[in-house]
């Protein structure tokens, strides 16, 4: 059985704690519940932060999270790293979770009221103990978005925490559905311009 | 060119933008193994994820992790569902074929009866769980509650933190902490200005080294100087038999 130091070394890259989580994964498959408690010591305070965003409620954001670890228990064996790293893998199952309870409460009032309330990143909001690879990752990530035109921001932030189509995005924001295409296309290619390839990431 | 559109109806598929045929034409070639559509779908996976970090960061609440693992507990030995067999109805067949659907009613209710009995332990575990948050969480913000840090006397030891207060008591905490040796335990001492050390309760890091020690038995730091811990053999020693491996002064 492999076995990994759970939880040290703040200078460990994103590229390491995604092997680690993997490991975690691994070790989760064969029934180690110990594994999925080291995964989600290492992991919680990101995946229930863009859990929090999207449902923009706590009690959900509890519900939803817990359901996020549950299903990784359950599909750990299911896992393929070719198809993407851990942490990849746990952010879309996350963001997916928290999408689908938000449509299942409904509607587009309580989305749009989640977008709202969950407002700009709070500064100081970093405990002093995170990973200092997730605080690294999370300040390029936002120094990269500020780089976007703010209509262009905001349609891929609106994308990917409210779960907007091209059309409803165009509904939303009175723009022709070609403008919006056009917003989230530019967009993410300057995102991509300024973190570089996902290969970097993993 | 080509590549470049691929890569952009991957990113909007993954984010959900995508609609209509050019969604269900992407899909179409997915299910068809298509190896280049999946390397640009797993790098439009890898990029939008990143997306997540634009979420203000949150702090899980602090039961959430007792509520996984409880979860977890359950779920961790799933027991297949009996199948009934078809039995041809003729004769001592049929008498058989009763008996065996008899056995399997019965395992089937002993299941059951073993599952009920883990949920009661379960709640009982969480109850307990509860209560012993809402004590730490008590010692935590009293008004004249005062942190004590331990730190340890061998390079890279994790520091421990106390925490007390007059009503509350005395709390000790950890992360990170090594496992003792077999047959070993930790102990915490209360080390007063004059006089001997005194226990304050014997310890292990749970599975994944954290540490929370409640210690009943302090009622007053009054006359302490120190906190200390050592490794003492499993039960505990009267008197420190080792060197504290984590000190913390009082101060006045």
């Amino acid at each position: 059985m492999m076995s990994v130091a759970g939880g040290s070394g703040s200078a460990r890259s994103q590229r390491a704690s995604d092997a680690h989580w993997g490991i975690y994964i691994e070790r989760a498959a064969a029934g180690e519940q110990q594994a999925l408690a080291q995964l989600y010591d290492e992991s919680s305070r990101l995946v229930y932060s863009v859990v929090a965003r999207i449902v923009g409620d706590s009690a959900d954001a509890e519900e939803v999270t817990l359901d996020v670890y549950t299903q990784v228990w359950r599909m750990a064996s299911d896992y393929r790293p070719e198809r993407g790293s851990p942490s990849t893998w746990m952010i879309m199952m996350a963001r997916s979770r928290a999408l689908d309870r938000v449509r299942s409460r409904q509607g587009r009032q309580k989305r749009e009221t989640a977008m709202e309330d969950a407002g700009e990143p709070r500064a100081g909001g970093d405990a002093p103990e995170e990973k200092a690879w997730m605080n690294q990752r999370r300040i390029k990530v936002r120094e990269a978005i500020e780089t976007l035109a703010p209509e262009q921001k905001q349609a891929i932030e609106m994308s990917f925490f409210l779960g907007y189509t091209h059309s409803e995005l165009a509904e939303q924001l009175g723009q022709p559905l070609g403008t919006v295409k056009t917003r989230i296309r530019l967009g993410m290619l300057k995102l991509r311009q300024a973190l570089g390839s996902g290969e970097e990431w993993q | 060119m080509e590549r470049e559109l691929l890569r952009e109806q991957c990113e909007a598929y993954v984010l959900g933008a995508l609609e209509g045929q050019e969604r269900s034409g992407l899909e179409a070639r997915l299910r068809q193994g298509d190896a280049e559509i999946e390397e640009a779908m797993r790098e439009a996976n890898q990029m939008a994820a990143q997306l997540a970090y634009l979420a203000p960061t949150q702090e899980p609440p602090a039961l959430l992790r007792s509520k996984v693992m409880a979860r977890i507990r359950v779920e961790a030995k799933p027991v297949p569902a009996p199948r009934r067999k078809w039995v041809a109805p003729v004769g001592w067949a049929v008498a058989a074929a009763l008996l065996m659907v008899a056995a399997v009613e019965r395992q089937q209710v002993e299941k059951l009866s073993a599952d009920l009995n883990a949920a009661r332990g379960l709640v009982q575990t969480l109850s307990e769980d509860a209560a012993r948050n809402r004590r730490v969480l008590q010692i935590l913000v009293a008004r004249d509650s005062r942190t004590i840090r331990l730190a340890g006397t061998a390079a890279a030891a994790p520091e421990f933190r106390a925490y007390w207060s007059h009503a509350g008591g005395l709390v000790l905490v950890g992360s990170n902490v090594p496992s003792p040796a077999v047959g070993r335990t930790m102990q915490l001492w209360v080390v007063p200005k004059q006089g001997n050390p005194i226990s304050a309760g014997l310890f292990s890091p749970d599975e994944t080294g954290k540490v929370v020690l409640i210690a009943d038995s302090v009622s007053r730091l009054e006359d302490a100087a120190a906190l200390a811990i050592s490794d003492e053999p499993a039960g505990g020693s009267p008197q420190p038999t080792t060197q504290p491996a984590w000190v913390g002064a009082l101060g006045e």
